[in-house]
Parts: structure tokens; sequence; C-alpha cells
């Protein structure tokens, strides 16, 4: 009886834990998220997406790499001077690529300044003109129907801008106030002091815009000859994408570039001597927080490493929330809105370069953060869970770099500069993939053994 | 459901022989009130998403200023599906570039993904539409993050703080008159309760708008939608926004000397109506912006920079707000004239610029400002952005479509009167930020 009664009670508890069992099964199920299910199971699956990027030779002899996108009929063309950028300035010439690079719409060839941006306006053509410490760039955005006057346009403007004497005054105006509003941006001015701190006295720790006195120097003539040393045939590197095929892309680039002259300048640098150590400083400014700037060696684009350290410092301070400095700093401290490191690869100076922005009572806190999480990634490495998470996000985000046909143009100059093959394209994802996790851990013990150096501005 | 699935597509079918469409967009709604708009773009294999809450700083109540940009900081900490930092955690391993931002109107979460990751971002979003999950620790953190980020944005440089104090005095006592990150004494008063409640009072679907811009057809943003943010439940009445208050009249000003600041600026602003008020002037005024201060031709470049009057010059409007718009422009000047001959010299060239605008400068500027509409669709991120802020303000598919003839429609009598308007009765701004002393040098 009594057996019977336990018999049946230890049933009913078996049932009833079988009951309770299922119900929390069915409960958990519900309710729970699976991201990987998702994906696997979607509807949307993963498409086998391939841009071929082919390389042309003008009849004129010029290079160049395209990519075909007839999408919506729309032209892209991508270019730079080499050795034109502000780093190749004389001494006393300083900011004469950006103060023409802000000129050279103020009419061309038959056309006065009224006249071209008019065209410019009535034909959607965008262009625009920049220069960064090494080359001088220059980007056009045309409707494929307006083509041809854009192309006749950009090319009265490489071979005949007028440079009045009363456009420069205006322009000289402008870029005198420019260099005094930079020092109103505590990040202008850290930038600045970042520079010279790494490049010392190399010309790369110059300003794009130049100084006072120089500006206030420079003459039309200056600006003439400008274009006559660095717009050269030989100097182009050339990039198309958009609704256009290789033959056409072959005459657009030679009528682009009729008239140029052939002769190659050389224009050379002075080898860089990077200070990957210098001495912690502070540029006193009264201001809440304190922002900061820090750098650790790094390694150029095409070296064995590259993926490894980048795989390394996207873990330590990649864009995403997720990052090291982010979740401890951020998440977990409330200490900043932000802080981040890159690889960048500049060749003769590549690092890992990093900043931050806090609260003046945050700041030593914050700072042994940053030290502990650097030493940290040299004594420990990191997991194969960062090192995965990091990994798929590299290969998933891939094709993101398409959004626009200038994303696409740009990103082809930026392969020929970097010497990246015709293949780049192709090959990227089995770079990513080969990289394994004992390649990271290598680089980020090589890397980040080691105090990083920092410059700061606010009030300590 | 389905009916109205079919009638909007009929409808979106039969504009399509009258005019041409800048989007080519289709739309839908769920059930529970969620506005659905799928702009197609297949050059590569990706999709802009962008979730639209008709919410942002406007809606908070006096004393809570900061609430809705807290609350958007909160939206990544956790929901009772996805805790913590996963979220994150699952973008980051799948490759999506995420982020939001909150403005006065609207707050807005948004991804860029590839196509196969796009179901991934809609269940994720749909979670924590309904399943946010605001815990003690996650809601003083980023209470401490939103006040470093006011710090970082704003109160680094003098002269953005200078900017958003001009601005409170223009907007006083309307819903624009406090910081969208709102003042420090404020952010440190919130509560969780507070938070809770503005995101249970205006986090639902028929409140939100859903852009998908990409590698996508209709019919499958149809099935995906419905999948993840059909079990949302509607609100059966739509979330109680403030009434508008005052209006303004009068004209505010502000000078100041600080320290850091290298060069006088000048700021003049007047308050216009927005597209939502009033359709017509703003997108007229919209077109005198552009000839006036606005195309590389302007006005101003012709009569004040370039015979150096001033150094440069820019204008610009605001008219897509729900409340109301701007119409701002702004001055480097030169040292040698007094800031009040500086602002005489801006109102009398307004005057002058409007008085000699006739039907062929009109015709022209038009002209130029629809020619760059060809570019709407080169982007997936520029489209969803466009599309998501006209349907969050409630504008029809229609309307949107027809942006381009907004802006043909524009008569010389429409610029004419609501120029007019706004200079001789409109409420305004002038703001002029200098250095501390002039130095004799410059």
């Amino acid at each position: 009886m009594i057996r019977q009664n336990l018999k049946l009670i230890l049933g009913n508890i078996l049932f009833l834990g079988l009951l309770v069992y299922a119900l929390c099964l069915f409960f958990v199920r519900a309710n729970s998220f699976n991201a990987d299910e998702i994906v696997a199971k979607s509807i949307l699956a993963d498409k086998n997406f391939s841009v071929k990027v082919e390389e042309i030779i003008s009849p004129q002899g010029h290079k160049a790499w395209m990519v075909e996108d007839h999408s919506l009929g729309l032209v892209a063309i991508n270019f730079y001077f080499k050795n034109a950028g502000y780093a190749f300035e004389d001494e006393k010439k300083r900011g004469l690529g950006n103060f023409v690079s802000k000129l050279l719409t103020y009419g061309a060839g038959p056309y006065d300044d009224e006249k071209l941006h008019d065209i410019l306006d009535m034909n959607a053509i965008e262009l625009d003109f920049s220069v960064n410490s090494d080359d001088f760039n220059v980007s056009m955005t045309v409707p494929v129907k307006n083509l041809e006057t854009g192309v006749r346009l950009l090319n009265l403007i490489l071979t005949n801008p007028h440079f009045n004497k009363a456009d420069i005054e205006v322009v000289r105006l402008q870029i005198l106030e420019a260099i005094r509003m930079q020092s109103e941006q505590p990040e202008r001015v850290l930038q600045q002091a970042f520079k010279k701190a790494f490049y010392n006295n190399h010309p790369k720790s110059r300003d794009s815009f130049g100084t006072s006195q120089s500006i206030q120097s420079l003459s039309q003539e200056d600006m003439f000859s400008f274009i006559e040393n660095h717009f050269r045939k030989e100097d182009l590197v050339i990039a198309l994408a958009g609704d256009l095929s290789p033959q056409n892309a072959a005459d657009v680039i030679d009528q682009l570039f009729k008239g140029l002259k052939d002769k190659k300048n050389n224009f050379l640098q002075s080898e860089l001597q990077p200070q990957y150590h210098f001495e912690k400083k502070n540029i006193e400014r009264d201001i809440p927080q304190i922002l900061a700037r820090f750098i650790l060696p790094g390694v150029e684009r095409l070296d064995k490493d590259f993926y490894a350290l980048y795989i390394a410092t996207e873990i330590f301070g990649g864009s995403g929330l997720t990052s090291r400095l982010n979740l401890e700093a951020r998440e977990k401290e409330g200490l900043t809105y932000g802080a981040y490191a890159f690889l960048n690869p500049e060749k003769g100076a590549p690092r890992v370069e990093g900043g931050f922005a806090t609260s003046k009572e945050n700041y030593e806190k914050m700072e042994e953060i940053l030290f502990s999480l650097v030493s940290k990634m040299a004594g420990k490495g990191v997991t194969k869970e960062e090192f995965e998470a990091v990994k798929s996000s590299m290969l998933t985000s891939f094709n993101l770099r398409f959004k626009s046909l200038s994303d696409i143009s740009s990103m082809l100059l930026y392969m020929q500069k970097e010497d990246l093959g015709l293949d780049f394209l192709q090959k990227r994802n089995e770079y990513v993939s080969k990289t394994t996790l004992e390649d990271v851990n290598k680089a980020s013990y090589k890397f980040f053994n080691q105090k990083p150096s920092l410059i700061t501005i606010g009030k300590m | 459901m389905k009916k109205l699935f079919f009638l909007v597509f009929f409808l979106a079918f039969c504009l399509k022989t009258t005019s041409a469409k800048v989007f080519d967009a289709e739309e839908f709604y769920l059930d529970n009130g969620l506005r659905i708009i799928v702009v197609e773009n297949h050059r590569a294999p990706i999709v802009k998403m962008m979730l639209w809450y008709k919410v942002g700083a406007m809606d908070e109540v006096a004393g809570k200023s900061g609430l809705a940009h807290l609350l958007e900081h909160l939206m990544f900490r956790g929901t009772t599906k996805v805790p913590a930092s996963f979220f994150n955690q699952l973008m980051l391993q799948n490759g999506v570039d995420f982020n939001a931002f909150t403005s006065k109107d609207f707050t807005v979460y948004h991804a860029l993904a590839d196509i196969s990751r796009l179901e991934l971002v809609l269940a994720l979003e749909a979670d924590r539409m309904k399943n946010l999950q605001i815990d003690d620790q996650a809601f003083v953190g980023e209470q401490k993050i939103v006040y470093q980020e006011r710090q970082q944005r704003i109160e680094n440089n003098p002269q953005s703080l200078f900017y958003e104090e001009a601005l409170n005095i223009l907007w006083n006592n309307t819903p624009y008159g406090h910081p969208v990150a709102g003042t420090l004494a404020e952010i440190e008063a919130l509560t969780k309760e507070d938070a809770r409640l503005f995101y249970r009072s205006f986090y639902h679907p028929n409140n939100a708008v859903l852009v998908l811009s990409g590698d996508i057809d209709v019919k499958t943003a149809q099935i995906l939608v419905e999948k993840y943010f059909g079990k949302i439940k509607n609100t059966k009445e739509k979330p109680v926004q403030l009434p508008v208050k005052n209006k303004r009249n009068g004209t505010y000003q502000i000078t100041k000397e600080l320290n850091e600041v290298q060069s006088t600026k000048i700021s003049l602003s007047y308050i216009i109506n927005s597209v939502i008020d009033d359709e017509r002037r703003a997108f007229a005024l919209s077109v005198f912006s552009s000839y006036f201060g606005g195309s590389s031709n302007s006005y101003m470049k012709r009569h004040l920079i370039k015979p150096q009057k001033v150094v440069s010059a820019q204008s610009s409007v605001d008219i897509f707000s729900r409340f109301m718009g701007v119409f701002n422009i702004s001055v480097l000047p030169k040292p040698e004239l007094s800031d009040d001959q500086n602002v005489k010299m801006l109102e009398d060239t307004i005057n002058e610029a409007l008085q000699g605008f006739s039907l062929q400068d009109l015709e022209a500027e038009k002209k130029k400002m629809l020619s760059w509409f060809v570019y709407t669709k080169d982007n997936p991120k520029e489209a969803a952005y466009i599309v998501g802020q006209m349907a969050a303000l409630g504008m029809s598919l229609e309307k949107i479509e027809n942006y381009e003839k907004l802006i043909e429609d524009v008569t010389l009598d429409d610029v004419k009167s609501s120029v007019e308007n706004m200079i001789n009765s409109a409420a305004r701004m002038i703001a002029v930020v200098k250095p501390l002393q002039r130095k004799n040098n410059q």
C-alpha cells in the first residue's frame, strides 16, 4: 500500500518534473533569440557578389583601373597626381597646393567663374580638388549624358585655369581666416601637435593650409608654376567606375588629360623618421575635458602581419562598442563617450593610432585603463571568441564598400596607391580567412609590448 | 492588411503614368500601423535600414531635457531576449555598420548590412521596439556617457556652446527651447522611470516609419517585416505629443566675446514655417536660399564675397521639421565694419536680392536644384535618409515621389511673398560671437 502510494507519488513527481521541463523548454525556446538560426534560415541568403576590376590602357598610354556599373547612368572618375601633396612643398610656399585646390573652379578656358559654375550646376557635375601630405586629388561625378561636358570642363581646368588676381585675394582671405579658426577647435590643435611630435620636423608634420606668412606671400605666378610642375601625365594614377565601357573609358581619359605635359618631375621627400616614443605632453587649454591621442608602432599595408595586427587592433579599440577599450572605459565605467584605435599603415610611418576624450576628473583612471589594456594585449593576447567575432565581421561587411560609385572609384585608386593588385577584391576575404589566432596573438605580443606615447589637450 | 497593401500598390501604379518619380519607392502598412517604405537599388547586395521614431527632444516635458537622447543610448543596452551588450556583439559578428541619432524631431536607428544579414537586423530592431529592459547599472552608466558626450560635442568648443545658448533663446518657451543633448543638471536628475515611461509612450509601430533601401524588393520586405514586426501590438491611439506652445515674435540678439574664439562670426536666423504647415512657402524659401547663399554662384558670393565685403557667407534652410523651420545666414565678416553695420548690410542685401529676383533667376535656380536629383539613388544611405525624414513627417509617398515637382511648382510670387513675409514679420535671432580681445595685428 505504502509502496504503491510511493510509486504513485514518485510517478506524479516524475510526470510533474517532465511537464515543468517541457514547459521550460517551450518557454526558453519561445523567448530566446537565436541569431545564428535566423541568419542560417533567412530567406535572404548570401549572394555570390563579385566585382571585376579591369585595367585599361588608353591610346595615349594612360593606365587606369575601372569597374563597369550600368545600374544608374552615372560615372565617377578619381585620380591623383603623385608627390604633389603638401609634404613636397617648398618651405616658403607652404599651403600652395591647398590654395590651388580652392581656386581651380574660378574660371578656365573661355569661361569665367560664374559661367563655369553655371555649367557645372546645370549639368550636375560634381568636382572636388584636395591635397593630402602625399598627393593632389581630383574627383568628378557626372551623369553619363553629361560626361562629355564634364570631361571638357575638367580638361580646361587642368590645362587652362584663370587664377585671376582678384579671385586669388578672395580665396587668400578665406584661407587666412580658416588658419585662424583652426585653433578654435581642440581636436585640430591636438592633431597638429600630434603630427609635430610624431613626424618630428619632417614636412609631413605641416598643416595643409600653410601658415599666415606663407599664404600672404603666395602669388599668381606660384599658382601657375604649381600646375606646371605637378599636373604631369606620368604622375597620374587613375580610376573610374560607372556607366561606360572600357573603350569609352579609354577615350574619356585621353580627352581628360589632353594637353598635359609629359616630362616627369622628380619631387623627392626626405626620409621619414617617425618618433614612436615621445615624452607625454599636454597642451594647456581651459576646457571641461581632456582629449588624448596615443600611438604604438604598426605595420605597412603589404606587410605579412598586416591582417593579424589589423584584427588585434580591432579587438583592442575597433569602431564598435564591443572593443575592449569601449567595453571597459565606456560601457563598464562610463568614463568616456568613446575611445578608439586603428591601424594606420602609412608608408614609412606605420602605426596603431588611437584617442579618447574624458572629463578632467576621469583622466587618470582612463589612462590607467588604456595602459592596462595595452599590456594585456601584449601579455595574454586575444581570445578565440574575440578573434572569430572580428574575423566574421570583416568577412560579412565586405560588400558594404560598394555603396556608391564614388566609393568604388576611390577604392580603385587606393588599391593602386597601396599596390594591392588588380585581383584584390577577389582575394581579400581569402587574406582575412587565412589569418590565424596564432598570427593575431604574435602580432599582439609584438606591437602592444610597450607603453603607448601620449599627447593631450586640456587643463591638467 | 493585404487589401490595403494592394490599394497602395494600385495607387502607386496609377501615379507612375502621370509624372516621373524621384525614388520609385513602394510602401505598405502593417495592421499595427507601422509604415514601411522600400527603395530598390541592386548595385550591390547590401541594404540600408532606417527606423524613424516620431519622437525627439521636442517631446520632452519641462525639466527632462536629454531624455529622448538618453533613451536612444539605452536602446543598445539590452532587452528581455537579447540582454546586456549582445545586441552590439551580434551586429559586430555580422558585419553590420550601425548607429543611431536623436534630433529635436526624431530618434532614428540605422544599419547598413549585407543582404544576408538584413533578416537578423530586422529581428533585433523589432525585438527592441517592444522588449527593452532598463537595468540600474546600464541606466547610470549611460547617464554618465551622455554627459561625456555633451562635454565632448558641445562644451569643449565655446562656439558650439554659444550657438546652443542662442538657439535656446530663439526658441524659448517652445518645444525646441532646450538642447537635444540635455543640460547637465537635468541629465543627472533623470530616472529610470522617466526613460521607461518615455519608451512606453513613444516606441510603437504606429509612431514609426521603417525604410529599407537597397537590394530588396517589396514582396520580400513584406514577408520579413510582417514576420518580426507584425506581432508587436498597436497602441489604440497615437501617442499624445506635446501641444504646440506660443509661436515666436520679434528680434532676439546675443553677442559674446569668448576666449579661444579667433574670428568674428555672425549668424542671422529667421523662424519659418516647415513643410507641414506651409508647403508652398517652405519650398519657395528653399529655392530662395539656394539662390541667395546656397549654390556656387549665389547672390552673396557675387555681391558680398567677390567684392570683398565679407570673407565668406552661406545661407541654408531647414524645412523638414515637426514644429517650425529655420532660414539661416552665416557670415564671416571683415573687421572694418561694426556688428551693427554688418547686420544692416546683410538685411539690405536680402532686400536687394529679393527686389532684383526675376523669373529668369527663378527658373535657372530651380533647374540647378533639380539637376542634382540624378544622384538621389546613387547611395542607398542617402535615399533612406531623404525618404525616411519626409515620411516621418507624415508626408504621403505621392508627395515624396513628387519632390521635384514641389520645387518645379514654386512661382515668382511664392518667393516674393514668402521672403517678404519672413523679413517683415518672422521672429529672428542675431547671434554674434567674437574673440575676447581683438588683436591689433589682425
